[in-house]
């Protein structure tokens, strides 16, 4: 399923002496499978442009396509619901969504809303459990007796028990020890090559992105000002900078490093095994 | 909350907004008793003509002050239709079978939509020139007498400023979680009325516990801080008595005393 | 002539013996021994649940410990010390807004002044010298919804320092901030360190804060498994990975080139890193 946003526009407090726009003529094609990050300072207009995805705001100009619906700015849409459940959304520290007696309610929430029956709900609840890394006993447990941690995939598992074919996450790692990171990263990596999913992560965190991510898109002030590979991306620095965009650990120090001895930045090294390469390779050189 | 004017308030810088707050508030409470206490057309138009003066000097727009009264349209629709209906006293209008309005009936009913535009309109005007910070310190700077009979006054106004500050927090998340419940498939406009209940609670238990959270991470917070409940405190918000808020204090005296005289 | 003035090294922290648990059978700390000497810029590392949380509520009496004994600046922390010994500590959590108590940032900067009972001139004064000294000097009215978590976490800090506390505790101070915020707090963190009187307990995950303190000391099912210099600690790159945490790149990839013989020291920071590589000779 792709998603295809056209010309799109969003103005908050239309009218009002508050009016503010948000994003400006947004031009994005999520196919299918994709891994995208969307990466850009807060306040870029990051959250709204993903809450567009599922249907949660509607556009003041231009038109999105998810899938085969479309979505337009003066038309009135029906079953937004519809889009809700084939296009996930996870919100930012979304274990504060939580809310059921049990785990296994809580998962099976989602689903039910879509008239799927309890049964098949249960059924999904025990799969999706494994699927973020749990034990199937903690179904029965209460979500609040669960470490932050946990709660945190238990809130995924309730999305991924909607069965959606887009997964949005935004900022999925935040206030996670690295490990705890690198697990949860592991998850959506494994939802994107197993499970075929397509993956929209909304990160801070560079190194992250240039790690996970195949397409990335930067935000600056509601509009898209790069779009490419994470190594096409990083390359323009002084682009990065004026969105106020940090470059990954390792092509930040071989940046310093190359313009010390006039080096080409060509192909800046996005890990530490590339950026020892290049050094090596700099050293061997000379 | 947008749209609604009562309990708004509007940055600025005039004459109105400088006034102490506790000046303002006694005069608004003195307005208001002073309303329902005069009978006569002269004075009410007196109390309209003050209002007039001291919404001038607030720099507002008067359109912002017409749209607070708004939501009560309704009210005062209804009571001038009631006054009408049962006030036969006086020369008749104009009737329509049983139905009559006399002269009497309809300048009660003016009488007393008046009212209550001009109660609305100085509530209003206390709001939007002061800030809800403000209104607390005025309020436990007034009531501060009251701690004589035991009651805690200065935590009351510390429980109201700490809810205050929270209130657009609140606000904020409780948008949160409406999207992220309406992102797992809840949709107010449909369910029967269990599945309303159930949506409402996918609402409030988060609400919920997210407050009771907060609420015991500010405890320890205040806590560190020293804060004991009872201990006396000084305050870095002062607010400073002139000679003007004096004035304006004696000015709805005078007014009471008319109203209660006459 | 040899006159030798021996520095006593007074004690700001000290933990004998401290157990704690937050359940009968389950101890958080147990026998737990640390000391933190005045002046000192230490980090606390530790994987969510190592019990390095645990710690900084014990260190505020907010908890207490089953046994052992606690002592800031030298002084026993027991029920009647504890207001007094909390006016010297500046502590700030996780959260940036449940603990910014004040309407605006002039409010939450003197709240615990006014809770001191500080006269009002001292009290302007104060807000204004340590407003600006966390970079909020002309911001003093504004509201929290308007402020970034950055600039809320500084606000906390000014009102610590306004106290006139000598010990600044960070619990994961830096956690739920984005990265201009979590730069704009470590820039600050680093000046605070300088003043060699005040004394900064950092606990953090996040490796890269870490590199700049005197002192690391890392944290495994409540107990300390390594403490030292950062150079020291890091350089123990699986028994950090054991212990769910990672080195910071600059620790890689010198490990790495040192290896392969193009640097010939172990670097702990990106400053490190990049001065080592800049001294090579490199014709080009």
């Amino acid at each position: 399923m792709d998603i295809k946003f056209d010309s799109i526009s969003y103005t908050y407090n239309v009218g009002t002496p508050m009016e503010q726009r948000v994003l400006k003529d947004i031009n994005l094609e999520i196919t299918e499978n994709q891994f995208l990050a969307v990466v850009g300072h807060t306040g870029s207009g990051k959250s709204t442009l993903i809450q567009h995805m599922n249907a949660l705001l509607k556009p003041t100009n231009g038109v999105i396509n998810i899938g085969e619906k479309k979505i337009s700015a003066n038309e009135k849409v029906k079953n937004l619901k519809g889009i809700r459940q084939k296009v996930g959304l996870v919100f930012q520290f979304p274990e504060y969504q939580l809310f059921e007696e049990t785990v296994e309610k809580d998962i099976m929430f989602g689903p039910m809303n879509y008239d799927v029956s309890e049964e098949e709900a249960r059924k999904r609840a025990h799969e999706v459990i494994k699927i973020v890394g749990l034990n199937e006993d903690i179904l029965q447990y209460s979500p609040f007796n669960l470490s932050g941690g946990q709660m945190r995939r238990v809130a995924i598992a309730g999305i991924l028990a909607m069965n959606p074919d887009v997964l949005i996450l935004d900022e999925p790692t935040a206030g996670l020890d690295p490990k705890g990171q690198k697990e949860i990263m592991q998850i959506f990596e494994n939802l994107h090559s197993k499970y075929q999913k397509t993956i929209v992560l909304v990160s801070h965190d560079m190194d992250l992105v240039s790690e996970y991510a195949q397409y990335m898109i930067v935000m600056h002030r509601g509009e898209i000002k790069l779009k490419g590979s994470p190594k096409e991306v990083f390359e323009k620095v002084d682009l990065l900078n004026k969105c106020g965009i940090s470059l990954p650990v390792a092509a930040k120090n071989y940046q310093i490093f190359a313009e010390k001895f006039k080096l080409p930045l060509d192909s800046l090294p996005l890990t530490t095994a590339e950026f020892i390469e290049k050094v090596v390779e700099v050293v061997e050189r000379s | 909350m947008n749209g609604i004017i009562i309990g708004q308030y509007l940055p600025g810088f005039s004459f109105w907004h400088r006034l102490d707050p506790r000046a303002k508030m006694i005069i608004t409470c003195i307005f208001i008793v002073s309303c329902f206490l005069i009978q006569s057309w002269p004075f009410i138009l007196l109390l309209v003509g003050l209002e007039l003066l001291a919404m001038s000097l607030t720099r507002i727009p008067f359109s912002y002050f017409a749209r607070s009264l708004k939501p009560i349209l309704f009210f005062i629709i209804l009571t001038v239709i009631l006054q009408i209906s049962f006030i036969n006293q006086g020369e008749p209008m104009f009737s329509l079978g049983y139905f009559q309005i006399t002269d009497e009936g309809l300048s009660r009913g003016l009488f007393m939509a008046l009212r209550l535009v001009v109660v609305v309109i100085v509530s209003t005007l206390l709001t939007l020139t002061t800030k809800p910070a403000d209104l607390t310190l005025a309020l436990e700077s007034l009531l501060d007498p009251l701690r004589k009979i035991k009651i805690p006054v200065s935590e009351l106004a510390l429980m109201i400023s700490i809810a205050l500050r929270f209130v657009p927090t609140l606000f904020a998340e409780t948008q949160k979680i409406l999207k992220s419940q309406a992102s797992r498939g809840v949709d107010i406009t449909e369910g029967k009325l269990k599945e309303k209940v159930v949506q409402l609670i996918s609402l409030l238990v988060p609400l919920f516990i997210l407050s009771f959270k907060r609420a015991d991470e500010l405890a320890d917070a205040m806590e560190v801080r020293g804060y004991v409940p009872g201990k006396s405190r000084t305050s870095i918000n002062l607010l400073t008595w002139k000679r003007v808020d004096s004035i304006l204090v004696i000015v709805g005296l005078i007014v009471f005393l008319i109203a209660i005289i006459f | 002539m040899f006159w030798a003035v021996k520095e006593m090294k007074k004690q700001m922290v000290s933990l004998e013996n401290v157990t704690f648990g937050y359940e009968k059978n389950k101890m958080v700390l147990q026998d737990f021994n640390l000391v933190i000497n005045k002046g000192q810029f230490v980090t606390i590392l530790g994987h969510n649940g190592s019990g390095k949380s645990t710690l900084s509520k014990l260190l505020v009496g907010l908890i207490k410990p089953s046994s052992g004994v606690i002592k800031i600046d030298e002084q026993v922390l027991s029920e009647e010390t504890l207001y007094d010994i909390r006016q010297n500590i500046g502590i700030i959590f996780q959260n940036p807004d449940n603990q910014f108590v004040g309407s605006t940032v002039r409010d939450d900067i003197a709240f615990g002044l006014e809770n001191k009972c500080v006269p009002y001139k001292e009290m302007c004064r104060l807000v204004d010298e340590y407003s600006a000294l966390v970079g909020m000097k002309h911001q003093l009215d504004r509201e929290p919804q308007s402020l970034s978590g950055g600039e809320k976490q500084r606000v906390a800090i000014a009102g610590g320092l306004a106290l006139g506390a000598s010990l600044l505790i960070l619990d994961e101070a830096t956690s739920m901030l984005d990265p201009k915020g979590r730069q704009e707090m470590i820039t600050l963190i680093k000046e605070l360190a300088q003043d060699r009187d005040k004394t900064i307990v950092m606990i953090t995950h996040h490796l890269d804060e870490a590199v700049y303190s005197d002192r690391v000391i890392v944290m495994n099912d409540g107990k300390i498994i390594l403490d030292g210099t950062p150079k020291a600690v890091f350089s123990q790159k699986e028994l950090l990975e054991s212990v769910k945490l990672d080195v910071p790149f600059a620790v890689k990839a010198s490990y790495e080139l040192e290896k392969r013989g193009v640097i010939n020291e172990l670097c702990t920071n990106d400053e490190e890193l990049m001065s080592h590589l800049w001294t090579l000779n490199l014709i080009q």
